[in-house]
């Protein structure tokens, strides 16, 4: 008996943010029959796929113990840096964009070397660093935004559709499905767990937690960069100037609201890809819903805040719930 | 005759194990009272539980001819009892002079000047001048102490516990400690004092009593007792366990040439065969866990040499050592040797994930299943399930993970740092088969441990360690227990 109720709590533990969507959507494809149509789902995960990207990045640096407040930032810089390369230096759109991840991954090696070499606390380096990167963007276009950045290829990318699903929520499912599989399949998904859970002990196993930890910003900084280049090709403009700046950055607020929704423990080594997938989806129906409700977006605020309340708020209860029957 | 504080019958249980039998002790004013016994003997517990760190189970406190119902370190502190930990516990930040004063009512505004000049005088009084106006961060361990005695006299401590006070002080520094205490029970105050260094006891103290196995079994004046009559007390006469049967040893698998690591580890030799287990014993402190990061590359060494069979190797990571064939299970399980929150599973793949890959990036996952079952199977761990979070089994268990951990590597050398503390009775003698059976296999064992009797009873040979140095190597008998401890107790210090 008490087994059967240990299972339920884990699966409830495990599918939190699907069993609210669950909720979620039924509730609202019964208030609003158009909630349900293909084309408001397919719009709904549009929408959720550059967040979504973003949150994936995130996530891994918060599953090896570490965080990411640069991500938004990285993901402007990144999508200047192909601003400038394609449409002022007039490279070939691939060299653009190979070259402009190249650059946002790096930015994320900057963080992690920061972090590991000179050991600052994550979220203290990437929230310094976060301005650098603003800056840097910002100084990219000098102080300007590039119009008309259009590529046949490259606004598929951001644009087109293949069948009924858009571009950039097919490149959000492959990027979901590829980091679902690294981290349960392959040395470095354990690695990063394990340094999350316990770096001291992932040490005395012999992994090479530094390098684990700079690789998961690495990560994190080429999927923001990923991100950037589809926010560019679906706005047709790089726009890093002082007065954009602010909106952006709600993309690393819903980044994580997504990941804390999703169950990625704040305190690393906990935290699933699928649970993280539940999170952002829930996050963008229910803006989605609420807006075909046509309430304000007051509500849409409210509904985030006490989500990502319950969210954490069950982490927590959960883990002291252990440690209390422990004693 | 006067008694400061007498317990009578005291008994405490940790998780449903007595460790505490009905513990008497009487404590006259004005003297010096040495609480002695080897590890685990229930020394600690016992201050604690008068300190009111610990509730008692059952027993009486009767402090100054009155019974004492529950207490708490707050009531300790207000009937007169303070306690004094091998690290103090100041406040770092504040002066000398505001941590003296802190349990004091000072009034609403504090006049600086006052508080110093107070803060002299109360070191004054037990023999010792100190700038007290600096913060306590700049003081070494022995200032600290005094600030901490300075503390408890201010608070008009009428019995003061001191716990291994002396483990971090230096000769002259102990010397110093040890005239402060005779000030101190000059003015009436009693000290209980705890330690593992028996030469101590009879240049300080007035009484010493015996704890083995959580029961006092003799309180004695100090002048009329001998060293060799305490042991004696300590060790018991009850049957030991006779030692474990031992393999064939084969060629050297693992030598170490002079190698230091300033200042834990000073000038260590050794040679550990095949199939031998090679038992490291000495008192906690004496560098047995910075010789097991040293070995294990956790830590660099200052110099020496150290050859893996016949090869010499310089570790920089504890990943170069796994390489070569070596695993540690470290004494603290929590800190370093745990993923708590990871399933028992993928605890005890850890350090094989390399090994366990198709192509070197896909883990080949029946593979890493029938690794798990192996050892879940080999170790007995219980509940089997390989798919339960690590914080959630009990500490044996967990003990037993940590092993097979480096069991599924199929080690050449295993070093086990107090592989059984913590650990239950039953789970205990299971570990202790484990052990024997894998040196049978051919795995080369270090041992190290605080607890002699492990040491001899499961070793081929067992190096006695003091201060970072060896100092004797016995065979693996238990029957050598007494010359064991008067070894690691009664060597002359440095």
């Amino acid at each position: 008996m008490r087994e059967r109720a240990a299972l339920v709590v884990g699966l409830i533990r495990d599918y939190t943010s699907w069993i609210a969507l669950a909720i979620v959507v039924v509730l609202f494809s019964n208030l609003a029959p158009a909630f349900l149509s293909v084309t408001n789902l397919m719009s709904i995960l549009n929408a959720a796929s550059i967040v979504g990207l973003v949150a994936i990045g995130l996530a891994f640096t918060l599953l090896a113990g570490g965080f990411d407040l640069s991500v938004a930032a990285i993901m402007l810089a990144g999508s200047m840096v192909f601003g400038t390369l394609f449409m002022n230096q007039h490279l070939a759109v691939g060299e653009a964009m190979l070259l402009s991840l190249v650059v946002t991954t790096a930015l994320g090696l900057v963080n992690g070397l920061v972090i590991t070499k000179v050991k600052l606390p994550a979220f203290i380096a990437t929230f310094a660093t976060m301005f650098a990167y603003n800056g840097m963007g910002i100084g990219l276009g000098g102080g300007a935004a590039i119009y008309n950045v259009t590529h046949p290829f490259f606004t598929f990318l951001g644009q087109g559709r293949l069948g009924v699903a858009p571009m950039p929520a097919v490149i959000f499912i492959l990027v979901a499905i590829a980091a679902y599989l690294v981290l349960r399949t392959t040395p470095f998904g354990r690695a990063v767990y394990a340094v999350g859970d316990n770096d001291k002990t992932a040490h005395m196993a012999g992994i090479n937690v530094d390098r684990i930890r700079i690789m998961t910003y690495m990560i994190s900084g080429f999927l923001s960069g990923l991100a950037g280049l589809i926010l560019t090709a679906r706005l047709e403009v790089a726009n890093v100037t002082q007065a954009t700046i602010a909106g952006y950055s709600a993309n690393l607020l819903d980044a994580i609201a997504a990941v804390m929704i999703g169950g990625i423990s704040i305190f690393g080594g906990e935290g699933r890809m699928h649970g993280l997938i539940g999170g952002i989806l829930l996050i963008f129906v229910l803006t989605n819903g609420i807006a075909i409700l046509g309430m304000t977006i007051t509500y849409h605020m409210l509904a985030k805040g006490l989500l990502i309340l319950l969210a954490v708020g069950m982490d927590i209860y959960f883990r002291s719930g252990v440690s209390l029957r422990r004693r | 005759m006067n008694y400061a504080v007498q317990m009578k019958g005291i008994c405490k249980d940790f998780s449903g194990v007595r460790v505490l039998h009905s513990v008497d002790l009487q404590v006259e004013e004005g003297t010096v009272h040495a609480l002695v016994g080897e590890n685990g003997a229930g020394k600690s517990t016992l201050c604690k539980i008068l300190a009111g760190f610990f509730p008692r189970e059952e027993g009486e406190i009767v402090v100054n001819g009155e019974g004492i119902g529950k207490l708490n370190p707050r009531r300790a502190l207000e009937l007169g009892i303070s306690m004094i930990y091998q690290e103090p516990n100041l406040a770092p930040l504040m002066t000398a002079a505001e941590n003296i004063m802190l349990g004091q009512k000072l009034g609403f505004i504090v006049n600086r000047h006052q508080l110093f000049r107070r803060a002299e005088e109360i070191l004054a009084t037990v023999g010792f001048d100190l700038n007290v106006r600096l913060p306590v961060s700049y003081l070494s361990t022995h200032e600290k102490q005094l600030v901490e005695i300075a503390k408890a006299v201010s608070l008009d401590t009428r019995v003061l516990i001191m716990d291994e006070a002396t483990a971090a002080l230096t000769l002259p520094q102990r010397e110093h400690l040890f005239a402060v205490m005779r000030k101190l029970t000059h003015q009436g105050i009693a000290i209980i004092y705890t330690t593992h260094i028996l030469p101590e006891v009879f240049d300080i103290a007035d009484w010493v009593t015996v704890l083995r196995n959580g029961e006092n079994v003799g309180t004695h004046k100090v002048s009329e007792v001998t060293p060799e009559e305490v042991i004696e007390m300590m060790v018991g006469h009850k049957l030991s366990r006779a030692a474990v049967e031992r393999g064939q040893v084969g060629s050297e698998v693992l030598r170490l040439e002079n190698v230091s690591n300033l200042p834990e580890v000073r000038g260590v030799s050794l040679s550990l065969l095949q199939g031998e287990i090679l038992g490291i014993g000495g008192l906690a402190g004496s560098g047995q866990p910075e010789l097991a990061r040293v070995i294990f590359g956790a830590d660099r060494m200052d110099s020496g040499e150290m050859y893996v069979l016949g090869k010499k190797v310089d570790f920089k990571t504890p990943s170069d050592a796994i390489k070569c064939g070596i695993g540690l299970v470290p004494r603290d399980r929590k800190e370093e040797g745990l993923l708590p929150r990871i399933c028992l599973g993928h605890n005890i793949v850890v350090p094989s994930l390399p090994a366990l890959t198709r192509l070197k990036t896909i883990l080949d996952h029946h593979q890493e299943r029938a690794m798990v079952q192996n050892q879940i199977c080999r170790l007995d761990i219980v509940p089997p399930t390989s798919g339960k979070v690590m914080e959630e089994f009990s500490g044996g268990n967990q003990q037993k993970a940590m092993i097979a951990k480096w069991l599924a590597r199929k080690p050449k050398i295993l070093v086990l740092d107090e592989p059984t503390v913590g650990v239950d009775v039953r789970t205990r003698e299971y570990l202790y088969d484990t052990i024997s059976e894998l040196a049978k296999e051919g795995i080369s064992l270090l041992l190290m441990s605080s607890d002699l009797k492990e040491v001899l009873r499961l070793s081929n040979r067992v190096l006695l360690m003091r201060k970072g140095r060896f100092v004797a190597e016995l065979p693996g008998d238990p029957t050598m227990e007494d010359e064991a401890l008067r070894i690691v107790t009664l060597t002359e210090q440095e």
